[in-house]
């Protein structure tokens, strides 16, 4: 089955190809700053989580996500996402590796990354993101696996794999929650000490995530024979709308909390950061108008439902969803959170090349492994079609 | 009881050493005479088997289709699964040796319910096998910087790769974990699948233990109980130049270690562990399925006399004609 991956078109290959030489400039990055440290990001004592964890704080909602094809399908007996559960599934395993890799690249001596598990330390959250985020891989690579492999054969799944599969929905629930436990835990950061910091993680998750699955949908459905459906797309598209209904409401309740009661402990001068600017420093504020702006506008095409069930139309939204999704979540909510700094000032942060150049290439080792497994997926489905 | 002979088997090595370097003291022995004698062993009986094997003439192609052959231009030949030139079987053969790629087809046969008939893709011994090669060899070439000085830039990076994440101060081997897992697998493979088991020889059993035991000896030296690491280098150093010396101080567990490579090393040629050499040699992968596109005569063919139809003719051209029958020339 895995040979399946080496045989395709000439796209296919120039595909990889892109995605190689992403990762093969993203690597020799990561080489220059194994050998000179962090100090080659933009990172500071002020702002010490940069774009490598606000990509794994987002693609970690991603991974989670996988559990909104899992659960209707597998406890509420939703068929429309049996043709795609194996694609949520396998979505979760790319975005997994990324977020893994994310923490790695983070790391300044990742040599010592073992120390994690030789000395563990359970009061730590770190500690039960290792757990929640490693097991959640292998359960989503095992449960795909043997759910494709029974695909290929005809035959059904065996049936522990349905008992991994049950396992893995609160485990789902459980690392987004314990990644938002990182930030909700911390006393000395104002914007991110809420108690609605998981619901909102989860939220922006089920929107995010399904949004991308369902642009993948889309692209399998034109550059292969296997089509997800109709229905489990619109079915999807309806998540994503109730999902993004929600993540703006809670923004919206942070905003409420902030601004009404006026407290500077409940994250009202990171707000005016983010939104507005702070001090003269005004370096997220048109990303953050560039995401409300998407968030409307994905809400108007998703809640229309002329606009949602068109095809075109649903694409537009969910691009917008995602992108959205990753400015308030990849962007705002890490780098905010460290602005300002504890003595009320203000360091701004701005990733350097070679950072961006890394993430850039942990980016395209998640869609190598994403390409690798759906080739593989679509494969065996084309054939059983 | 196959498993039993091998396991006391290395277990009466490791005590033979234990008795004789770490009691009696013959460190001159089990660090100089035994390895030598193992080394001239192995490379008589690597020599023997493969030019044994050499000789053996193979005069016809025998193709093992798992592809097409080449024919026609318009169909498509499979280059490495059914080679035509010697640049395809130089890719089958790199295939298998470095990926085990016959190992990746392994399929088993499973009768669902239906009933209805389906092939498993076995990929474990596939994937074990692969693991514990591949370690083996890394090891193997990471343990050059022990006989070589200076120490080759490609022996130092690869410590440096595989040693990359720390274990307290000092590297932790990637490939030490994987090969005691991988062999472990393998071990219990052989142990509880039935069918394997009851195919299981000493033979079989025997290197897996050896190779179990040189690996643990090995991690305990470098992680638990360390020995002197300068004075290994010394007598490797000095076996390698032929002025063999032997330090003091090096503790036992280097001699049981080094004793049982030699073992390995000593009982290879003559075990099933030699595929390291035959795998080359086997005339199912290493030779171009060319027989539609070229003609082999076999080259110990005597001269078979024949008659043709010709000659045939010539002797009994009157007598054909006589009796009406028709011949060619007039």
């Amino acid at each position: 089955m895995l040979v399946k991956a080496l045989t395709g078109s000439k796209r296919y290959w120039g595909w990889i190809t892109l995605l190689l030489v992403l990762i093969g400039t993203g690597f020799t990055c990561y080489l220059w700053q194994l050998d000179k440290g962090l100090t080659i990001t933009g990172m500071s004592r002020d702002v010490s989580w940069g774009l490598y964890i606000s990509q794994f704080t987002f693609l970690v909602g991603v991974a989670a996500s996988a559990v909104m094809v899992v659960l209707p399908y597998y406890l509420h007996n939703v068929k429309a996402f049996g043709r795609i559960t194996i694609l949520g599934e396998f979505l979760a395993v790319a975005a997994l590796i990324m977020c893994l890799l994310f923490v790695l690249v983070d790391v300044g001596k990742p040599m010592r990354i073992l120390n994690m598990i030789f000395y563990p330390t359970p009061n730590s959250m770190f500690f039960w993101d290792m757990i929640a985020l490693n097991g959640y891989l292998l359960l989503n690579i095992i449960a795909g696996w043997h759910a494709l492999e029974a695909e290929y054969k005809a035959v059904p799944p065996p049936a522990w794999t349905k008992v991994l599969v049950y396992i893995s929905i609160p485990w789902a629930v459980s690392i987004h929650t314990v990644t938002a436990f990182l930030y909700a835990g911390l006393p000395g950061r104002h914007y991110w000490l809420t108690a609605i910091m998981a619901a909102r993680f989860l939220a922006s998750a089920f929107a995010s995530g399904p949004a991308l699955l369902i642009l993948l949908c889309y692209i399998i459905k034109r550059v292969s024979k296997f089509d997800p459906g109709r229905e489990a797309i619109q079915k999807l598209a309806a998540i994503v709308t109730y999902a993004t209904i929600v993540s703006t409401f809670f923004i919206g309740l942070e905003f409420f909390t902030a601004f009404y009661s006026q407290v500077p402990a409940h994250g009202i001068y990171t707000l005016k950061y983010l939104f507005a600017g702070l001090d003269g420093h005004s370096r997220l504020v048109s990303w953050m108008w560039a995401f409300a702006i998407l968030v409307v506008f994905a809400l108007v095409l998703l809640i229309n439902p002329g606009t949602r069930t068109r095809d075109s139309y649903l694409q537009l939204a969910c691009a917008a969803v995602f992108v959205s999704m990753w400015i308030e979540k990849g962007i705002g909510l890490v780098i905010g959170g460290f602005v300002p700094n504890p003595f009320e000032r203000v360091t701004e942060y701005v990733p350097t090349l070679p950072e961006i150049l890394i993430a850039l290439g942990v980016w395209a080792t998640g869609f190598l492994v994403l390409t690798f497994l759906y080739k593989i997926a679509i494969s065996v489905k084309e054939e059983t079609v | 009881m196959g498993m039993a002979f091998s396991f006391f088997g290395v277990i009466v090595l490791m005590l033979v050493v234990y008795l004789g370097a770490g009691l009696a003291g013959w460190h001159y022995l089990f660090g100089v005479i035994i390895p030598y004698a193992a080394i001239a062993i192995f490379l008589a009986g690597m020599a023997y088997r493969v030019i044994k094997w050499a000789r053996v003439p193979v005069p016809f192609r025998i193709p093992t289709t798992a592809g097409q052959q080449k024919s026609l231009p318009w169909i498509k030949a499979s280059t490495f699964d059914n080679p035509s030139s010697t640049a395809g079987v130089i890719g089958r053969i790199a295939l298998e040796v470095l990926f085990f790629r016959s190992l990746l087809r392994n399929t088993r046969m499973e009768l669902h319910r239906g009933p209805r008939l389906a092939y498993h893709w076995e990929k474990w011994l596939w994937l074990g096998g692969l693991l514990f090669h591949w370690s083996f060899l890394i090891i193997f070439l990471r343990h050059l910087r022990f006989f070589t000085e200076p120490v080759p830039a490609f022996v130092s990076w690869l410590e440096a790769i595989d040693g990359f994440f720390r274990f307290g101060l000092q590297g932790l081997y990637i490939t030490d974990i994987v090969i005691l897992v991988a062999v472990t697998y393998l071990f219990l493979r052989r142990v509880v699948i039935p069918q394997v088991r009851y195919i299981s020889l000493p033979a079989d059993y025997l290197p897996l233990f050896l190779i179990l035991g040189i690996a643990s000896t090995g991690i305990l030296m470098r992680y638990f109980f360390r020995v002197d690491i300068t004075a290994v280098k010394e007598l490797t150093i000095g076996l390698v130049t032929f002025r063999p010396r032997v330090p003091e101080g090096i503790g036992v567990l280097f001699y049981i270690h080094l004793f049982l490579v030699c073992i390995l090393g000593a009982y290879f040629p003559f075990s099933k562990l030699v595929h390291m050499g035959g795998i080359f040699l086997s005339p199912t992968r290493n030779l171009p399925n060319d027989s539609r596109a070229r003609r082999h005569i076999n080259p110990w063919n005597y001269p078979v006399k024949v008659h043709t139809y010709e000659e045939y003719e010539e002797e009994f051209r009157e007598k054909m004609k006589m009796a009406g029958l028709p011949v060619e020339k007039g």
